[in-house]
């Protein structure tokens, strides 16, 4: 619309210029038969579709399958107002957006359907919520144990035995360690929730093997069998990408530490205009009842002795994933090892050949 | 030693090494048990799993719940505790390292016989001890 020839006057630009395009929520007009009449843009792009895609059907039954039996009854009672909904939240979608609808009676029979998105919302609020939690539990515990230890040292004036005197250093050095790597943690994650600032073709094979690389550089006694698939492309911010695959490979690496050798692959194809990652390691694995808490901030399956860090490195990936536009979905099973799938963009067609 | 025990379900080693230590210089009676995680908690309490040699009947006289663990959190332990005829009445008091609202009152809905907080301070141990009616069981005093 905005690339349009400049309009004359004011009743061409009456005629021309679609107002419910021109709005920012997601707005469709429904006939009591189910069928969308309209759908403006910004509703397409909330699904990523043309608008005239929506028309001409009951879109609702396939896009929001969750609502479509209230809607359906909805319509069936218009023009009576009493059966609308309002601000009903649309049931979890693999891509982890946050949508409202609302549906009120429009003239001459017809619905009108809104959907706002409060994603982002969602996503500053549960970010606070971290946060919050990280500065008031997490970054407590090594601060206690540091003042604590430190206290106890101070108290025995020098009498301390060596031995105990030496472990309370180790502590304090440790836990002051600890708490740096959660402050750049708590950073990390109030700035993984940007969307990309400049898309682009990534390599992801060649980030892959990068990040390898460095593994093995800061593990050099480790055994390694490594194998990355070349020809990985995604689009996105190429430093978002490296630190989401940074931190999967890191987990995969730390929880190999038992096995005699790292044994690491990543591999995927393109599917349509997805690109399907797999990143498979032969470490430890774990039970798929805590599937669910593997990506929320602090919700460790390890203790501290256990190989468990700041509890926050796969919320991170999650985050980085969804603002690119994917998603992360895990498989694990005890002592065989753990698959991740990242879905993301792929290279759009007509930039395809460019790499 | 005494034959009673107080299970500490922490995953912080720090914490825990200073709840020894507390522990160790009140010459506190009872033998201090350790589990990191919620459900390695649940493993010792049922006799299960890496525990199934235990047991199930030798319950700890106390146990101290923290409410923040790997795998199952705190609040899973409480319910898992409370669901069970056998645990049902252990008491748990749950070390915290906050006074925000939620924890407390969420922790007394679910059962919790009191609550201290971290680092634990035996002091206020033996005062939640007296105040939950367990004094003599967990010092060990004559049982006259």
């Amino acid at each position: 619309m905005s690339d349009a020839a400049p309009l004359r006057n004011a009743s061409e630009a009456g005629a021309s210029v679609d107002l419910i395009d021109q709005l920012p929520n997601g707005l469709a007009v429904l006939a009591a038969d189910g069928s969308w009449l309209r759908a403006n843009v910004a509703l397409g792009g909330i699904w990523g579709v043309a608008p005239a895609a929506l028309v001409g059907h009951a879109a609702h039954r396939e896009r929001l399958p969750g609502l479509a039996a209230r809607i359906d009854a909805a319509l069936a009672r218009l023009p009576a107002a009493d059966e609308t909904l309002r601000d009903v939240a649309v049931p979890d979608d693999a891509s982890g957006r946050h949508l409202r609808l609302t549906l009120r009676p429009l003239a001459a029979g017809t619905a009108l359907l809104q959907l706002h998105d409060d994603t982002a919302l969602k996503t500053l609020e549960a970010q606070q919520e971290t946060l919050a939690f990280g500065i008031s539990h997490e970054l407590r515990a090594p601060v206690r144990a540091i003042e604590q230890f430190a206290r106890r040292l101070l108290a025995q004036d020098g009498s301390a035995d060596p031995q105990t005197a030496r472990d309370h250093l180790q502590r304090i050095q440790h836990a002051s360690g600890h708490a740096g790597g959660l402050i750049d943690a708590l950073l990390e994650t109030m700035r993984a929730s940007r969307p990309p600032r400049a898309a682009a073709a990534v390599d992801i094979s060649l980030l892959g093997d990068w990040i390898c690389a460095e593994l093995q550089d800061t593990d050099p006694g480790r055994a390694a069998e490594i194998h990355i698939a070349p020809d990985l492309w995604a689009w996105g911010d190429e430093h978002a990408l490296k630190q989401l695959l940074g931190k999967l490979l890191h987990n995969a690496w730390k929880f190999s530490a038992q096995r005699d050798t790292v044994r690491i692959t990543l591999d995927g194809e393109r599917v349509g205009d997805r690109l399907q990652l797999r990143l498979r390691d032969a470490g430890r694995g774990f039970d798929m009842r805590y599937a669910e808490r593997l990506f929320v901030p602090f919700r460790r399956l390890h203790s501290a002795d256990d190989g468990a860090g700041h509890g926050l490195g796969l919320a991170i990936a999650q985050q980085l994933a969804r603002a690119q536009g994917g998603h992360i979905r895990v498989e694990s099973e005890p002592d065989a090892g753990t698959t991740f799938f990242i879905e993301l963009p792929a290279v759009p067609d007509e930039d395809a050949a460019a790499p | 030693m005494s034959d009673h025990t107080i299970l500490l379900i922490e995953d912080n080693p720090d914490d825990a090494e200073l709840t020894r230590i507390a522990f160790a210089e009140a010459a506190i009676d009872s033998q201090l048990v350790v589990v990191g995680d919620g459900a390695e908690a649940l493993d010792y309490l049922f006799a299960q799993g890496k525990y199934a040699a235990r047991d199930a009947a030798d319950l700890p006289s106390i146990v101290l719940l923290d409410l923040n663990l790997p795998k199952l959190d705190g609040r899973e332990v409480l319910q898992a505790l409370r669901a069970n005829p056998a645990t049902r009445g252990l008491p748990v008091v749950v070390l915290t390292t906050s006074t925000e609202p939620f924890d407390v009152e969420a922790s007394y809905a679910l059962g919790v016989n009191s609550y201290i907080r971290k680092p634990v301070d035996f002091k206020k141990f033996v005062e939640v001890v007296k105040q939950i009616g367990l004094y003599w069981l967990v010092l060990n005093h004559p049982r006259g």
